[in-house]
C-alpha cells in the first residue's frame, strides 16, 4: 500500500510517515528528500518549512534513484494543498 | 473462594496468551552456512521453545533440550550444494518468521528426492548486510555513509548489520517499538539505527541532537539477556 507524502505530495511512499506510537518511518521521501524521524525529530524541520525550502530550490527530484516518468511536482503538490492539510 | 480461583486462573491465562501472541524476533537471525550444514541464531523477546523448518523439504528441527529461552540455536545439515531455501524459525507453537536460505555453488532449486534435512542445536554466528526497502539503500548511504566512513551502499548496509550484531554482544541500549521496530543507540559513538522486525535496517546515523533515542518511542530491551 502506498502513502502519500505530507510534505510535497508524492503519493509512493512505501510506509506511513508516522507509526501509531508516533515513531518515524524512516523513509526518505525520494520526491522532496524529507526523511521522516530524522529530518523532523533530529534537524527540526517542520513539513512547512521542509517544502518552503523545497519549492524556492525549484522543486527537484531529489532521490539519486532514477525519477519517474512523467512526475510532475507542481501537479503532487496542487493535489496535497486541494486535500485535508495536517501540518 | 471458589470465586476467588475461577479469577485468579483467568487472570493467569489472560497473562499466558498475552505472553505467547507478544512473541516477536529482534533483530536478524544470523545464519551461517558451511557445506551443507547451516547454523541459525535467534533472539526473542519473552523466552519461548525452539523450533525451525526448512522448505521445501519441511524438516522442522527441534532442540533436545526444550527448556524456553530467548537466545535461539538450531543446526540444519544435509543441505544440497547451490540450493535455495527457506528456513522459518519460531516457538513451539508458532512461526515468527521466514528468511532465505541458500548454499554455495551453482544455484538450483531442490527436487523431490533429495534428502531431508536434518537439525540440532549448534554454535554459530554470521552477519548479513540485509537493508528493508532496498530500492531506497543508495539515498539512505548517500545522506548518513559519511557519518561512518562508508565507502559504498553495501558497505553502508554492511556497517548497518554489523551495529545490530555488536548491539546483541554488547548489550547497547535498544527500544521495542509494538509495530516490531527495534531501535538501537551506541552512546559512546552517538550512532542510532533502526531495524524491521524481520531484522533487516530501516535507517543507521548519528543524530545531531542529544536526547534523540531516549525521544524515540518503544519499551526499554536488553537485547544480551533478552
Amino acid at each position: 500500500m502506498n502513502h502519500t507524502c505530507p510534505v510535497c505530495g508524492y503519493s509512493k511512499l512505501q510506509e506511513a510517515p508516522r507509526s501509531k506510537s508516533g515513531g518515524g518511518s524512516y523513509e526518505i521521501c525520494p520526491s522532496c528528500g524529507f526523511q521522516f524521524g530524522v529530518s523532523d525529530d533530529d534537524e527540526g524541520f517542520t513539513y512547512q518549512s521542509w517544502r518552503a525550502q523545497w519549492e524556492k530550490e525549484g522543486m527537484k527530484w531529489s532521490s539519486t534513484t532514477k525519477r519517474p516518468k512523467g512526475w510532475d511536482p507542481k501537479k503532487q503538490l496542487q493535489k496535497l494543498h486541494s486535500g485535508s492539510r495536517h501540518d | 473462594m471458589r470465586k476467588l480461583r475461577v479469577c485468579l486462573l483467568a487472570i493467569l491465562l489472560l497473562v499466558a496468551v498475552k505472553q505467547v501472541g507478544a512473541t516477536t524476533v529482534i533483530g536478524a537471525p544470523r545464519i551461517a552456512v558451511s557445506g551443507a550444514q547451516a547454523t541459525v541464531e535467534w533472539t526473542t523477546d519473552v523466552a519461548c521453545g525452539t523450533r525451525a523448518k526448512v522448505t521445501p523439504d519441511a524438516a522442522v528441527a527441534e532442540p533436545s533440550d526444550k527448556t524456553p529461552t530467548t537466545n535461539h540455536r538450531v543446526t540444519v545439515s544435509g543441505l544440497r550444494s547451490g540450493t535455495s531455501y527457506q528456513i522459518s524459525l519460531g516457538t513451539a507453537r508458532k512461526w515468527l518468521t521466514t528468511q532465505p536460505l541458500s548454499t554455495g555453488g551453482n544455484t538450483a532449486s531442490p527436487t523431490a528426492a533429495s534428502p531431508a534435512p536434518t537439525a540440532a542445536r549448534a554454535p554459530m554466528m554470521n552477519t548479513r548486510p540485509a537493508w528493508g526497502n532496498p530500492s531506497s539503500l543508495p539515498d539512505h548511504f548517500a545522506r548518513h555513509g559519511a557519518d561512518f566512513g562508508a565507502t559504498s551502499p553495501e558497505d553502508y548496509a554492511r556497517k548497518a548489520a554489523e551495529f545490530l550484531q555488536r548491539a546483541k554482544t554488547e548489550g547497547l541500549p535498544a527500544k521495542l517499538d509494538p509495530d516490531g521496530t527495534l531501535r538501537v543507540f551506541d552512546p559512546k559513538s552517538g550512532a542510532f539505527a533502526a531495524y524491521n522486525r524481520n531484522g533487516t535496517t530501516k535507517t543507521f546515523f548519528k543524530p545531531g541532537r542529544p536526547g534523540y533515542f531516549e525521544r524515540q518511542p518503544g519499551r526499554l530491551v536488553d537485547l544480551r539477556h533478552q
